[in-house]
This record gives structure tokens, C-alpha cells and sequence, in this order.
């Protein structure tokens, strides 16, 4: 990481260039000041004398003062650019106004008389608008010159000058403790640093959200934010931004943007912080490089070498104009499968992924780097409002390749409410359905955890509690997760380092990905030219004459375009983007995009009084089921310190006491299956919004799994539990904890975020209520198929991964037949 | 209506100027008459671009007095459709070339345009422009700044494209 603090006191070369631009103008503004002055004093020469106004003292007196302090604020802003930069930043704002006074009069003024000059007659408003070109073309000037100036003194990637000062003032209060590790610039460096590394449509919302900060106290009649002193800026900051938000004084809609504002800067914060190095000892985290038992837990389960997979970049293709047999759009589970199976069928297959490939051995130990490569937006994705995050992998390999590995059975009661004839009418073959999903368990590796696994020690204390409360009896299932992660073979062991890193992908082939295992053994087995990836390109538009789709385009990261024709399309790009590409083409309007549902969670964190050191372990390892269903299911989960502190309660002092006992804390999603009340269209300023609110029924049953799940810790010992509420609340017996259906009120009072979304183009019989047939093929369409979780008629309640690859593997002879 | 059409023109006398510049047109697209795939996001750019800040240009420029009005719609064809459609095609299908080739081309191409307009609707007028007292020389100094099209947006594309902006590729 970089050290901000220590930035070298000689000026970079464009603070040079600023200070002699300083001398200039100081000069030159000298100058013009006499140049007003004298002539009224000392009487106007022949060459001015067709400008009457020069004679007048109450204007000599206007741009004597204006000129001298320009003057004076040049002379004082060249003397130390760094030191004295709010006066270039003064120079700016008084410039600025004269420009927009200029301006005004210029096409307003009443008074417009003419002057006879040596060039013709030439008007006062005339003369206004030339001065004001003047003025515009000298502002510019000073703004490139300060912009270039800030940039290179801190080294800027991505945020101006401005939202970087302002991300520091930030962090300056954010991170508030006895003994902060990180200035606050280094803080803001590594967050600018982090927002450069990756490409994503929703980023320009940080820098918004920057500017908003700064600028709100203006509203207030009061300085910005980062020219505060830190004590009045905290206070600001906690009375408009928290108290106000938390008791519901703003306006709805000004709330929703303070709220989505100080929310994103707090992330902010959090993720420059915590992420550096340097703070890991003092919250008690060891990477796992670091970790003592990590040499014997690798000689436990040894590495394995890894399979290659040949994938296409932009520069490996030569012509803009590709043909393929079948084009698959995604390279996730449900497309992974699909392909496997169609060239097994014999047919050949060209993948096309948005996201970039990253070969596993570059995985790496570095939360903030790892998600830039392997996230959509940097996992900034956010509905509409601001409160709900959507957090999808972007890679080769999709979600597969980020999520936790936790494996569910499509739930039969799900299969029946799909399947139900009168109802959402899926359609579906259950004995091939079930027949496709005993493939998948044997292809994929899926296997329960064991306790000869390195398990989440969370979760162990998750599984405590349950059986205190004995809710672990049957037919509550209490247990550790399904997954597939790799496991012994024959006398071979092998099994889950627990490095705690799923999230940020496996970088000891352990974890079974579609990185790992279908693409690459699909490749080894019938040639890289049967199966084809190309990646870093977006699939932006199919396009279709009469019932055909007749070619796709696509769009590399540099703007390359390359369209490609195929005999048959499949989409599979995941539940948002998928809509979001038929919605683009004109296809299924109306019903794309429609009825998107989620697995919606939220932590119940805990503190415990001994160590736990839930980091080192499995990141999610446990979970607990309930029969009868109550809606909710819980899985134990933690994360590497980047993560955690995104979702770990509290504010200002309360956070960072919270971090710091960070290896005391267990935490446990509960995660409900949404109503397919959502929907994804191309809309907002992304081009992709979500609009998402719960119902009143899946946010009381979210409450009350919160509510059973900081019990269970309780029971487990837990001191302390705490949800993810906007306001700060520590609970610290089960009787405070029943408090919280009174203390929170809606989605805007708690984090709310998802994995798992699903629908979008469900599938169905009727074709009025789904967007594909039975046979995956979208209604209207003969060669157009899609094939991933936005098939769901309605959401599964579990993680998703293994339903969507049974789908797929039930959908392969459907695309195989289409020639 | 005079500032809209010109003072003694009607709707009738724009019909050869259309007529020109489909004609000029037509000539420019010989080489390349379809845009490759690659292009069309560069082409759109280039095309809303110019078109909008020549327009407006041409009357801010008017008012600080360094040109004459432009009638209204004779400011609306000549940047929309002769310098927005036309002569970026032309940047299209000249790009390629040295940039003082392509200064020369675009000068010229814009000489004939404006010299038909000026026959036509009377535009392009100044009695004299940089002390220079000939009724061609404010026509020859604006189609020489025409010529500046190809070298601005070169830098533009470079500018904008390499930062991933606007949907621009170059390549």
C-alpha cells in the first residue's frame, strides 16, 4: 500500500506549472488593476476614450477591487501552492461567478448602448460577452492547471481532487478510534486506487455521492464538509446524516439520498481502511499465508495441479464478424453445463462472458484486488433506492468462481409451486428433473462438510446454540453445508483448506468452480475448438428477423464491437443481465425483467467474551433448516476484514470497537425467499436499475429470523448481538432483542443485500405468464433459448447454484435438437 | 422570416443547396459508402458533435462579431446535414491520410459548399474580414477553419476513445 503520509515535500512538476501561472496572472492582474485606476485619476488616454465607462470612478473602483484580488490571491497562491491552495480554489469560485455574472448581463442587460471604436460600433453588451469569454477561457486554465496539480501531488487514479479531499475528510471521522493505523489520505488513496482497477457503469455514484456530502452543509448556509473542523463535521455529519436519516426528519426522498450517501462513504471508508495491511494485527486477523497451522493444513490436503483452460481475448480475434454453432452468452454454472452437455451432444460451442478471465493462480490474498477482477461494478451493484445490494460475479466461470460453494437441492415444495398446473404451470419433467440433479451431484463433486474439513469456528458456536435451544432435532435440519468443494478420492484426502477466502475465489483448487472443473475438463476432453471463450465482451444486442435471431453484437472494453451469427442462441448471463439483454433487444417486451425475485439477507452478529477467529475457516459452514419452513433458513458466515466491516454494525467509535473484537464476532445470514415483487429494466443512469422493496410479509419474517438467530447465539453464550440496522443497537439478552420489530421499521432501517437473484424470464407453460417454454425457448423465437436463474418462475428460499445447473442439464437436449 | 431564411429568400431557394449537398455527399461515400461496424459509435460522435457546436458556434461568434448571421435554417442545414452528416462521413472515409492532406480536402470540399450557398442565399458575406477588403475572403478564411474538422477530432477520438467514453473505439 502506498504511504500518502510521506509524500515527498518537493512539488511534483505540475505544481510548478501551477505556481508560474500564478505569477503570471499576478502580473498580469497588477497590470489590469492600474490599468482601471490611473485613467480615472490621471485622466483617459486617446485609445480609451471610445469606452466612456473607463472615466467612471464607481466603476474604476469595481475593477480595481476585482483585479487587485486576483492579484492578491495569485500573489498568495504562488508563494506555497500546497500550503495556500484555497486561494487558487477562491480564484475559481470568484471567477466563476464573474462568468456567470457576465453572462447574465450579457443577454439580459437593459442597458445595451453603443461605442464608436476604431473597429466599428461594438455594444456594452457586446463587450460584456467578450470579457466574459475572456474570464471562461482564464478559469479554465486555473482549473486544469489545480486539477493537473492535485492529481499528480496525490497521485490520483479516479477521484478528482475535490471527492478526494472530501473521502479523507471523510475517513478522518469514520475510522474514530483510540488508535488508528491509516491517515486519513492513505485512506482515501487506497480507495482510490481500488475504484480505478476495475471497469463498472454504477462507479460515477461514488463520486456523486462524494460531492453530495461536500456540498449538503452548503444548504445549511454552512462550510463544506471537508473545510469543517473535524469535531463540527462529525457533528454535522451526525445530525444530518444519521439523526435525521434514523429519525425520519428529512423529507422521504432527501432521506433516501443522505441516507444512500453517507452509506456509500462509509463503505468507502471501511474498505481503504480495513483492506491495508496494516491494520490486520490490531483487529486480530492473520491472512492465511500467515497463519502458523497453514503449512500442515496444506500438507493435509495438498494442492492439486490445476487444469488449463484456454480462453480468447480481444486481441486474439482477428475479424469483426465471427460464426458459431451455438452461442452461449455467460460462462456461469447454468452456461458451463449447457455446454458441456450440447458438445457432448455433438454440437460446437462459442462462450461469450462480459467479465474478464483471471487464471486461478493469480488469486490472490487482496480483498479490494480480487473483487475489481471477479465482480460486476466492483460489487457495487444497487437498486434503485440505494438500499438494496446485489452482489454477482463478473468472470469466466460466473458466480461459481465467487460464491460460497453451498449446494441445496431445488426444495420440493418449490418444484410443486413451480409445477403447479394452475398456478405458475413450469412445466416440468420432475423424473428428468431429478434424474438431471443426481447428474449434477455426481459430476460437480457435491459432498457434505465434515468435520475433517476446516470449518467456520462460528459456526461451530451457530450449532451450539441449536442445540441448546434444541432446535437441531429433526425434522429441523442443523447441520453442516453441502458443497462442492473437493473431497477425498479412493485413499487421497483432500478437503477445505478453510482459508475463509471463497468470496474472493479459491486459489487452492479446492473449492470446485466452473473455472475448475467443467470448462477446462470439457476443454481437455474435446478440443479448445469445440468449445470457445471469449472474454472482457459484453453481449449488448441480439437482433432478429421475424422469429430468428440472426446475430448477436458484442462490445470489448476498448469499444472493439464484433457481432457474431449462430445457428442457435442461449442466454445465460445471470438473472439481472439477462433481462437486462432481452429488455435491450426488443425481446419478450413487457415480461423480460418482470417478477425478479431474491434470497434477501441480512446478518445477526454476535460477540463473544472468548476468541473465535471466525475468519479461519469455511466461510459459510453450517446452516439450519426448520421443518415446518418459516421462511427463513440461517447460514453461518464470515469474512477477511474488508468484507466484515462493510456489514458490521455501528458508527463512528461504535464501529471500530466492533472491528477490533473482530475476532470475538460469529455472524449468521438469514436469508429469505423473496415474493417475485422485483423487477430489473434499463432505466436510471446505469442503464440497469433495480427496483426492489419487501414486502411487508418477507420483511417481518426477515425480523423474525434475526430475531431467532441472535437467540440461538444468546444461548451459544454469545454477550452482545447486533443486526445491520442503519441506527446503532446492541442487544444484550434475548428480551432486548424482541425489541426490534418496534425499532425497525422498513427496508430503510437495516442492510439489506442478495447473492441469489432469480426470474426475471420465468418459465412456463402459459405463455402469457413466462417469458421461455418448457423447452427453455423464449416464446416467439425458434433459436433463441435461455437458461439460468432468471428461469425461476418464483424464488427458491436456498442458494441457487445447483438448481441452475440441473435446469441446464435438463435443457440440453432442448438446445441440442435446435439446428 | 428574414432572420430565418435570409433577407430575399425563400423556402424554394434551398432546394439547391440540398440538392448540393446530396450531390457532395454522394461524391464523399464513393470510397466507403458503408460505415464499418466498428465506426458507426465514432461516426455518431463526431456527427452530434460538430453539428451542435458549430450551430451554436456560428451564432456565438456572430454575436462577438468575428462573423456575419447565419440565417437561421441556413445554420441548421449547413451544420446538421452538410458538416454533421457530410463531412464526417468525409473524416471517414479520409481519416487514414495525413492530416495536411486532409486539411486541404476538408478546406476545399467546405469552399465549394459555402460558395454555393453564398451564390444562393447570400450567406458567407463580409465586406471585409482581417483587413482584408474582398468579398471572398471571409468565404476562404471560414472554409480554411473547416479545415481544423479533421485535426479537432482526431484529437477527440484519441482523447475520449482512449478513456473508453462515449462508446468510441480507436482500435
Amino acid at each position: 500500500m502506498a504511504n500518502l503520509s510521506s509524500i515527498s515535500s518537493e512539488l511534483t512538476l505540475q505544481e510548478v506549472r501551477l505556481r508560474g501561472l500564478l505569477r503570471v496572472f499576478f502580473f498580469f492582474y497588477l497590470g489590469a488593476m492600474l490599468l482601471y485606476l490611473l485613467p480615472a485619476v490621471l485622466g483617459v488616454p486617446d485609445l480609451l476614450k471610445p469606452y466612456p465607462f473607463i472615466n467612471d470612478p464607481a466603476f474604476a473602483n469595481n475593477s480595481t477591487i476585482k483585479m487587485g484580488l486576483f492579484a492578491g490571491l495569485c500573489f498568495i497562491g504562488a508563494a506555497d501552492v500546497r500550503r495556500y491552495l484555497v486561494a487558487v480554489e477562491t480564484i475559481m469560485v470568484v471567477m466563476l461567478l464573474a462568468v456567470v455574472s457576465g453572462l447574465t448581463l450579457t443577454f439580459f442587460a437593459r442597458n445595451n448602448y453603443e461605442m464608436q471604436t476604431g473597429m466599428g460600433k461594438l455594444t456594452i453588451r457586446r463587450m460584456v460577452l467578450m470579457s466574459t469569454i475572456f474570464d471562461t477561457a482564464v478559469n479554465v486554465l486555473f482549473i486544469s492547471f489545480y486539477m493537473a496539480a492535485q492529481k499528480a501531488r496525490y497521485k490520483l487514479l479516479f477521484f478528482s481532487p475535490f471527492q478526494f479531499r472530501t473521502l479523507a475528510a471523510l475517513a478522518e471521522i469514520v475510522i474514530e478510534g483510540d488508535d488508528v493505523k491509516l491517515k486519513p489520505l492513505d485512506i482515501a488513496h487506497n480507495v482510490d486506487r481500488y475504484m480505478s482497477s476495475f471497469r463498472g457503469k454504477t462507479k460515477w455514484i461514488t463520486k456523486i455521492a462524494l460531492t453530495g456530502i461536500e456540498l449538503y452543509p452548503a444548504f445549511f448556509l454552512k462550510p463544506l464538509t471537508s473545510y469543517m473542523r473535524p469535531d463540527d463535521r462529525k457533528a454535522f455529519l451526525m445530525r444530518h446524516f444519521y439523526q435525521n436519516v434514523a429519525l425520519r426528519l428529512a423529507p422521504p426522498f432527501i432521506r433516501m439520498l443522505v441516507q444512500a450517501a453517507i452509506r456509500l462513504g462509509k463503505q468507502l471508508c471501511f474498505m481503504g481502511y480495513y483492506n491495508d495491511e496494516r491494520v490486520f494485527e490490531s483487529v486480530g486477523y492473520k491472512r492465511f499465508s500467515e497463519r502458523e497451522d497453514t503449512p500442515k493444513r496444506l500438507e493435509k490436503f495438498p494442492l492439486k495441479p490445476r487444469k488449463e483452460l484456454s480462453v480468447l481475448k480481444e486481441i486474439d480475434i482477428n475479424a469483426d464478424e465471427i460464426t458459431a454453432d451455438v452461442v452461449i452468452v455467460g460462462t456461469g454454472p447454468g452456461a458451463s453445463v449447457l455446454a458441456r452437455g450440447l458438445i457432448e451432444a455433438g454440437r460446437s460451442v462459442l462462450m461469450i462472458e462480459r467479465g474478464d478471465y483471471t487464471d486461478p493462480s493469480q488469486f490472490n490474498e487482496d480483498e479490494i484486488d480480487m473483487v475489481s477482477r471477479l465482480y460486476a461494478d466492483g460489487a457495487l451493484q444497487l437498486a434503485s433506492d440505494f438500499r438494496f445490494q446485489v452482489i454477482q460475479g463478473s468472470c469466466v466461470g460466473g458466480s461459481s468462481v465467487v460464491n460460497n460453494a453451498v449446494c441445496f437441492d431445488t426444495p420440493d415444495h418449490v418444484l410443486q409451486r413451480w409445477n403447479d398446473r394452475h398456478g405458475l404451470n413450469a412445466g416440468l419433467d420432475l423424473k428428468r428433473y431429478k434424474q438431471s440433479g443426481q447428474r449434477i451431484h455426481e459430476h460437480i463433486g457435491i459432498r457434505p462438510m465434515t468435520t475433517n474439513d476446516f470449518l467456520n469456528p462460528g459456526g461451530n458456536k451457530f450449532l451450539d446454540g441449536c442445540k441448546k435451544m434444541g432446535l437441531d432435532q429433526m425434522p429441523n435440519i442443523a447441520s453442516a453445508v453441502s458443497a462442492n468443494i473437493a473431497g477425498a478420492t479412493g485413499h487421497t484426502p483432500d478437503g477445505c483448506l478453510g482459508c475463509g477466502y471463497c468470496n474472493i475465489g479459491c486459489a487452492f483448487g479446492k473449492k470446485l468452480s466452473m473455472l475448475d472443473t467443467v470448462l477446462p475438463e470439457t476443454q481437455a476432453k474435446y478440443g479448445p475448438q469445440a468449445l470457445k471463450i471469449i472474454a472482457g465482451c459484453e453481449v449488448r444486442k441480439l437482433k432478429s428477423r421475424g422469429s430468428a435471431i440472426t446475430l448477436l453484437e458484442a462490445r470489448f472494453g476498448s469499444g472493439r464491437k464484433i457481432t457474431v451469427k449462430a445457428n442457435t442462441y442461449v442466454v445465460s448471463a445471470g438473472a439481472v443481465s439477462s433481462s437486462i439483454l432481452l429488455q435491450r433487444s426488443g425481446i419478450a417486451h413487457g415480461k423480460a425483467g418482470k417478477n425478479l425475485s431474491f434470497n434477501v439477507g441480512s446478518p445477526m452478529n454476535a460477540v463473544f467474551p472468548d476468541k473465535i477467529k471466525a475468519y479461519d475457516g469455511l466461510q459459510i459452514s453450517h446452516y439450519l433448516q426448520l421443518n415446518p419452513d418459516r421462511g427463513y433458513i440461517f447460514e453461518t458466515w464470515f469474512n477477511p476484514p474488508m468484507f466484515q466491516s462493510t456489514v458490521m454494525p455501528g458508527w463512528w467509535n461504535d464501529h471500530y470497537v466492533n472491528m477490533h473484537r473482530y475476532d470475538r464476532f460469529a455472524c449468521t445470514g438469514v436469508l429469505v425467499g423473496s415474493e417475485s415483487n422485483a423487477e430489473v429494466r434499463i432505466a436510471g443512469l446505469t442503464g440497469r436499475e433495480v427496483r426492489y422493496t419487501p414486502t411487508w410479509k418477507d420483511f417481518d419474517t426477515l425480523l423474525d429470523g434475526l430475531i431467532l438467530a441472535g437467540e440461538i447465539y444468546f444461548k451459544a453464550g454469545a454477550e452482545i448481538v447486533m443486526p445491520n440496522t442503519f441506527s446503532y443497537y446492541e442487544f444484550r439478552s434475548p428480551d432486548e432483542l424482541r425489541r426490534l420489530k418496534e425499532l425497525v421499521k422498513d427496508s430503510s432501517d437495516i442492510t439489506l443485500g442478495t447473492g441469489h437473484p432469480q426470474g426475471g424470464n420465468a418459465l412456463s407453460a402459459d405463455e402469457k405468464r413466462g417469458v421461455i417454454d418448457p423447452e427453455f425457448k423464449v416464446y416467439g423465437y425458434d433459436n433463441l433459448f435461455v437458461c439460468d436463474a432468471s428461469v425461476f418462475p418464483s424464488s427458491l428460499g436456498v442458494n441457487p447454484q445447483v438448481t441452475v445447473m440441473t435446469l441446464a442439464d435438463y435443457a440440453v437436449p432442448f438446445v441440442a435438437a435446435n439446428r | 422570416m428574414e432572420k430565418i431564411l435570409g433577407a430575399g429568400n425563400t423556402i424554394t431557394d434551398y432546394l439547391p443547396v440540398l440538392l448540393i449537398y446530396l450531390l457532395m455527399f454522394l461524391l464523399i461515400r464513393q470510397s466507403k459508402p458503408v460505415i464499418e461496424l466498428n465506426y458507426r459509435g465514432n461516426f455518431l460522435f463526431l456527427a452530434i458533435v460538430w453539428a451542435i457546436l458549430m450551430f451554436t458556434g456560428n451564432y456565438l461568434f456572430y454575436l462577438v462579431g468575428v462573423m456575419s448571421f447565419l440565417p437561421w435554417l441556413n445554420n441548421f442545414i449547413h451544420c446538421f446535414l452538410w458538416i454533421g452528416i457530410c463531412l464526417s462521413w468525409l473524416y471517414y472515409v479520409a481519416s487514414e491520410r495525413p492530416l495536411w492532406e486532409c486539411f486541404i480536402h476538408f478546406s476545399f470540399t467546405s469552399f465549394i459548399v459555402k460558395f454555393a450557398e453564398y451564390q444562393l442565399l447570400g450567406s458567407w458575406q463580409m465586406e471585409s474580414f482581417l483587413g482584408i477588403h474582398h468579398p471572398y475572403a471571409y468565404l476562404i478564411a471560414m472554409s480554411l477553419v473547416d479545415g481544423i474538422y479533421p485535426i479537432a477530432s482526431r484529437w477527440m477520438l484519441q482523447y475520449f476513445g482512449s478513456r473508453g467514453k462515449f462508446g468510441l473505439y480507436v482500435g
